[in-house]
């Protein structure tokens, strides 16, 4: 994989033919409406400021706690919402206000998505042929007998049976489901998959397999993926590059092992240190970090640095001055006043 | 040290169509005092059916323990009727359930759902009981206990809920308290925050803790002893030390393989292939046969019982059968 090779640059030096995908200072903010006229009282800031690129062939990892936007950050990215502010470009061009129509026809078919409630995200009235076939019919591909082959290609690709193209989605368990949604994203052949806690659903022994089969599609068609979830180990474990987002906004991002052995920013380093490991023989037991308080609410975060309130090495500048996102050291950048 | 709690040859069944399925097919263990047990396995494989046994809450929802015997402190739960089954429920056994979301009344306020508890068990005043919930919710690290007592669930966040929930399961200073999935709604660092109050409870307390769960790192922070559970049976019995160093049983290993690592990298993952059986469909020999990468043909014919080895661990497998 390309990506940790050359440095990253978050912002106007970037070269449009490297990256896949670009996202520059992207906003998504969602409107508090009250009172008879619906008047607009707030914001929820979900996802406020946000800049990084995606190479070709990498996966990029985004943790962060439940509201911290990773998730709308995924969907604003493949335009299943209009960002606030921000341009997004998809191999160089700003996807950000293109119309439904033109989104259709150009980049849509290019990106995909795996959702993470497999329960969910399955008509539970079509058959899987139906399903995995449905991206032809909209995108106007192969002909009939072509798209039900085509549907049956796909299943094998994710190591299920052809046969079961004529079964319903409650056939099937959790794990089966998911590769269900996999094959599905996959028909329309794209560059990039995002995948929304793909295998958070999931019970350990099924999360390896899917996991497993991520990577090895990904080797297979050349995949680009944002990989989205909670769960440090596995992001740790799929990821080239991992961001860390905190209430909207991106705390640091470097590449996975970097960040892992060397976290610098006081939140990655207590998100770090809360996951419960495993005991290894003759391992000791880590120092954790506990982190006092809960999540400030999106719609009023605190101001300065976001992450002042629970932060153990809070400086009074903090509560003042919004740390930028900067690059402390090489390919390493981080927002945090401890570094500038 | 004696057991506070020993399940013995534990069956509960539920019914479909007249045919009976085995969700607990023969379940032992036991609980000492102040002993930490996780009860770790996969979806389906009978783990919240065991705890719910435990509580005599199965019959409510279509099932039927048919055999074995579940005892407290010698006296066997199984033969209880409802009415002295409430007289534990709540005060000497008591549970945390996995939903912090659903498992508060969304409307009684946090103080109400606390006190009730106090007052039937307790037998304390109104006043009494909003004292002591005062100090409980002090207790689990509420500052402004007072506030909170007044206010309805939905203020709260979910990582706020579970400390209620701790608070009234401890409310009644109970010998064993059943977890179920504590912390797997919540994020990892309020789940830390969880934990850590959990065992500093039951040091305070000497409270013994039943905790069920699927997640082996959470099970390595805070367990005495792993109970690993497989399509209603009992696979492995280990301190968490034995079970971590040197897993027994091939469901074990495919576990403990299977999770990504923090720490260090691995290349690719071992997953288990396949899936769980269901149980209404279980497989005739023994039932990990379809899912081992070492099954033998006697695997495929007959079951494996749990036997305990000299060093005092028990497993159920031919693998470790042969030097009897």
């Amino acid at each position: 994989m390309t990506s940790s090779a050359e440095p990253l640059q978050p912002g106007e030096e970037m070269n449009p033919q490297e990256s896949l995908l670009e996202l520059k200072d992207v906003k998504k903010y969602f409107p508090i409406r009250s009172g008879i006229f619906q008047k607009k009282i707030g914001d929820v800031k979900a996802v406020d400021g946000i800049s990084f690129s995606l190479k070709r062939g990498e996966t990029l990892g985004i943790v962060g706690e439940s509201g911290c936007g990773k998730s709308t950050a995924g969907r604003t990215m493949i335009r299943l919402y209009k960002p606030t502010a921000g341009q997004i470009f998809y191999k160089g061009r700003d996807i950000s206000s293109l119309s439904e129509e033109a989104l259709r026809k150009s980049v849509r078919k290019n990106i995909q998505m795996v959702f993470q409630d497999p329960f969910a995200s399955l008509n539970p009235r079509k058959t899987l042929r139906s399903i995995i076939k449905e991206p032809f019919n909209t995108h106007h591909m192969y002909n009939f007998k072509e798209r039900n082959e085509k549907a049956e290609e796909f299943l094998a690709k994710v190591g299920l049976h052809p046969s079961f193209a004529n079964r319903y989605p409650h056939e099937f368990s959790g794990g089966q489901r998911q590769r269900i949604g996999i094959a599905r994203a996959l028909a329309l052949n794209p560059e990039l998959i995002i995948a929304d806690e793909p295998v958070s659903a999931l019970d350990v022994s099924i999360q390896a397999q899917v996991i497993n089969l991520m990577e090895e599609l990904q080797e297979e068609f050349n995949l680009t993926y944002l990989f989205i979830s909670h769960d440090l180990s596995v992001v740790r474990h799929i990821s080239d590059r991992v961001g860390v987002m905190y209430l909207g906004k991106m705390m640091e991002l470097t590449d996975k092992h970097e960040l892992y052995n060397n976290p610098l920013h006081p939140y990655t380093q207590a998100l770090m240190s809360a996951v419960p490991v495993t005991r290894k023989k003759g391992g000791t037991k880590r120092e954790r970090i506990v982190l006092k308080g809960e999540l400030p609410s999106p719609a009023n975060p605190p101001k300065g640095c976001v992450f002042h309130t629970r932060c153990p090495a809070a400086k009074a500048i903090c509560a003042e001055a919004e740390p930028a996102f900067k690059e402390a050291k090489t390919n390493h950048f981080v927002a945090c006043h401890l570094y500038e | 040290m004696s057991a506070l709690l020993e399940v013995n040859d534990l069956k509960t069944y539920f019914f479909r169509k007249k045919q009976p399925i085995p969700a607990v097919d023969g379940v032992d263990f036991s609980i000492k005092k102040g002993e930490t047990v996780a009860l770790v396995g996969e979806s389906g494989s009978g783990k919240s059916i065991t705890s719910l046994s435990i509580m005599g809450l199965v019959e409510g929802s279509g099932g039927k323990i048919m055999n074995g015997s579940i005892k407290l402190e010698g006296r066997d739960l199984v033969t209880y009727k409802e009415q002295d089954l409430c007289k534990i429920r709540g005060n000497e056994i008591s549970m945390i359930f996995q939903e912090p979301m659903t498992s508060l009344n969304p409307v009684l306020t946090i103080g109400e759902q606390i006190t009730e508890v106090l007052i039937y068990h307790k037998k304390l005043s109104k006043k009494e009981a909003a004292k002591k919930a005062v100090e409980l919710l002090k207790l689990v690290g509420f500052s402004r206990a007072g506030e909170l007592m007044k206010e309805y669930p939905h203020r709260l966040s979910g990582g706020m809920r579970q400390r209620v929930m701790i608070a009234i399961a401890l409310s009644c200073n109970p010998k064993l308290l059943i977890a179920d999935e504590p912390t797997t709604a919540l994020d990892v660092t309020i789940q830390a925050q969880v934990l850590e109050l959990m065992k500093d409870l039951c040091d305070k307390f000497d409270t013994s803790i039943l905790l069920i769960t699927h997640d082996l790192g959470v099970v390595s922070e805070i367990a005495d002893r792993v109970i690993v559970m497989y399509c209603g049976q009992v696979v492995e019995n280990a301190t968490v030390d034995e079970l971590f160093d040197e897993p027994l049983h091939p469901y074990t290993k495919g576990l403990l393989n299977s999770i990504p690592v923090i720490e260090g990298s691995i290349e690719k993952l071992t997953a288990i292939k396949g899936n769980v059986p269901t149980p209404d469909n279980l497989p005739a020999g023994c039932r990990f046969a379809p899912r081992c990468p070492s099954a033998g043909d006697k695997c495929w014919g007959a079951q494996p019982d749990l036997k305990t080895r000299p060093d005092g661990r028990s497993v159920r497998c031919f693998l470790y059968e042969e030097g009897e």
